[in-house]
């Protein structure tokens, strides 16, 4: 299963979320191969900072939070069966910068909307979703 | 001959009565198991009172062999059993079957929801009360342009009037209406116009889709548009969302509306994951023919894509064990090919809508109508072009076949 999809706050074009930099501008997303004493010992740039902290939201996403796998024609799956466990931290053998050593960031990037909803109309094919949730006939 | 609908359009032979298909496989998977059809379209008939130049069924005749009211209901059983959760009935047209409203109401008293999509040509006072009476929901009706671009992609005079009455019926009997709206090259810069008038209707939703190179649309190749529109048609669409946000229209980009450009996030932001997914047929989505073919998507060709009948098979033993509706589950990035077997998104993407890449090369697995794509062409300063080189032979859900060119963009 891949990785979650987010949109570069950059150029809005979706990256992966364990993306280091944006494919398609070159924007930097995460901290990539930078040790935990670079960051505690100030050795990074604010905007590497904010790109830390963007990354570390992707990775809060990518764990079980909003971001879902891609459902076709948008119906509900169930996301925690295929996120992948080290979902939105890269490669393990160096350190990426968490966001809580970071202090506070802004929120970069939007996580996509909440689709815990299972009752919410399917995205149609054809015309759009009845507006209403499932009732029977009386 | 009418001047705005051009020379009128032979109708396709009928149909030819539903084929056999490959036997089952003898056991479901674990996987066949999982996926289950959410939402399912359901052509009701093939006959139909207009004569649309894109239609990719070729509608006109009813089918020799159609289900009669006692399979239909049986079927309506079946899908309930299976977890569908929303029918959408269509044609043809659907409302030109006597039993359609029986059919509605059983649908709805099997607890799933029931909608309708329709041009709209005889959808009367009395039609649009007797469906609401049966439980319809909702209906969605096709406005592809203004009056003269409408009438002429739909192939009569007057098809443009006839749906802005039918949506006021369906309103009127308190049906919830939606809009669909075909892209293509006689409609694209007549989409912020057909937005106003959607809004003006009362419409809760607007469906687009891009006009597929099946059917009547493979015969007017000129008509459809080209990877290059995409660069000017998403710009577009953006600025059509942002004013169906400001007039609390839902656009819903359909499945062909792809993929993965800068405008991804926002076109598709009332979708789970805000942005485009795979194909979904045979995975949460169901496609049924008039005679009883079970496909994975209503849209795909018949004889490729038919996974058994429902005369042969219980639907659930066609939905797990046939090989056209396992496609997709078993699909990975091996079976892409082209442009989008490179793709940065082709693990997620998958070359997106099979049904548009099947019309085009008869066979699925690269799609050149991607606006990603097409971004990426022009970076480096390419273009790709789709030439038809084989005509389709004029059968109901027949495609012709398609070359990319890949070209210089000249300054």
């Amino acid at each position: 299963m891949s990785q979650p999809l987010l949109p570069c706050p950059s150029c809005q074009r979706h990256v992966f979320a364990d993306a280091c930099a944006c494919p398609f501008c070159a924007t930097q997303l995460r901290v990539c191969g930078v040790t935990r004493a670079a960051a505690a010992s100030g050795q990074l740039s604010r905007a590497a900072l904010l790109a830390a902290g963007a990354a570390a939201l992707a990775g809060v996403a990518a764990c079980g939070g909003p971001a879902m796998p891609t459902p076709a024609y948008g119906a509900p799956v169930d996301a925690s069966a295929d996120a992948p466990p080290d979902a939105g931290h890269g490669d393990s053998s160096v350190a990426d910068v968490p966001l809580q050593e970071l202090g506070p960031v802004d929120r970069l990037i939007e996580a996509p909307p909440q689709d815990a909803d299972i009752d919410r109309p399917v995205v149609p094919i054809y015309g759009a979703a009845a507006p209403v949730q499932r009732k029977p006939v009386p | 001959m009418d001047g705005r609908t051009g020379p009128s359009l032979p109708l396709a032979p009928r149909a030819n009565p539903a084929r056999r298909h490959l036997p089952l496989a003898p056991v479901a998977r674990e996987i066949d198991r999982t996926w289950r059809p959410i939402y399912a379209v359901w052509e009701l008939t093939l006959a139909c009172d207009l004569a649309c130049r894109h239609c990719g069924s070729r509608a006109g005749r009813a089918r020799p062999d159609e289900l009669s009211t006692v399979e239909c209901l049986d079927l309506v059983r079946q899908m309930a059993a299976l977890g569908v959760r929303e029918v959408t009935v269509i044609g043809g047209e659907a409302y030109l079957r006597e039993d359609w409203v029986d059919i509605v109401r059983a649908i709805r008293q099997a607890g799933l929801l029931c909608t309708t999509t329709t041009g709209g040509r005889g959808m009367t006072p009395e039609r649009a009360q007797a469906a609401a009476a049966a439980g319809l929901q909702a209906a969605s009706v096709s406005i592809d342009g203004g009056e003269a671009t409408h009438d002429r992609l739909r192939g009569v005079a007057g098809a443009y009037q006839s749906a802005l009455l039918a949506a006021a019926n369906l309103r009127a009997a308190g049906i919830k209406l939606s809009v669909n709206t075909q892209i293509n090259k006689l409609s694209m810069n007549e989409l912020p116009d057909v937005l106003e008038t959607i809004i003006g209707l009362g419409a809760y939703a607007w469906q687009i889709q891009l006009t597929v190179a099946m059917g009547r649309a493979a015969d007017a190749p000129d008509v459809l548009l080209q990877p290059e529109d995409l660069l000017l048609l998403f710009p577009l669409l953006a600025r059509l969302k942002t004013r169906c946000e400001e007039a609390g229209l839902t656009l819903w980009p359909g499945n062909n509306i792809g993929y993965f450009g800068p405008h991804e996030a926002h076109l598709r932001s009332a979708f789970g994951p805000g942005h485009s997914s795979s194909c979904g047929a045979g995975c949460t989505t169901l496609g049924i023919e008039a005679d009883g073919a079970i496909k994975g998507c209503p849209s795909l060709q018949t004889d490729p894509w038919t996974g058994g009948n429902i005369r042969d098979a219980p639907l659930q033993d066609i939905w797990e064990r046939a090989a056209p509706l396992r496609y997709n589950r078993d699909r990975t990035v091996d079976d892409l090919w082209g442009y989008c077997r490179t793709c940065y998104y082709a693990d997620i993407c998958r070359a997106g809508c099979t049904w548009t890449a099947f019309s085009l090369f008869g066979k699925p697995g690269n799609n050149p109508l991607c606006h990603h794509r097409a971004l990426e062409f022009r970076r480096v300063g390419k273009r790709e072009r789709l030439v038809q080189v084989e005509r389709a032979p004029g059968a109901p859900f027949d495609n012709g076949r398609f070359e990319i060119v890949v070209e210089d963009i000249q300054p």
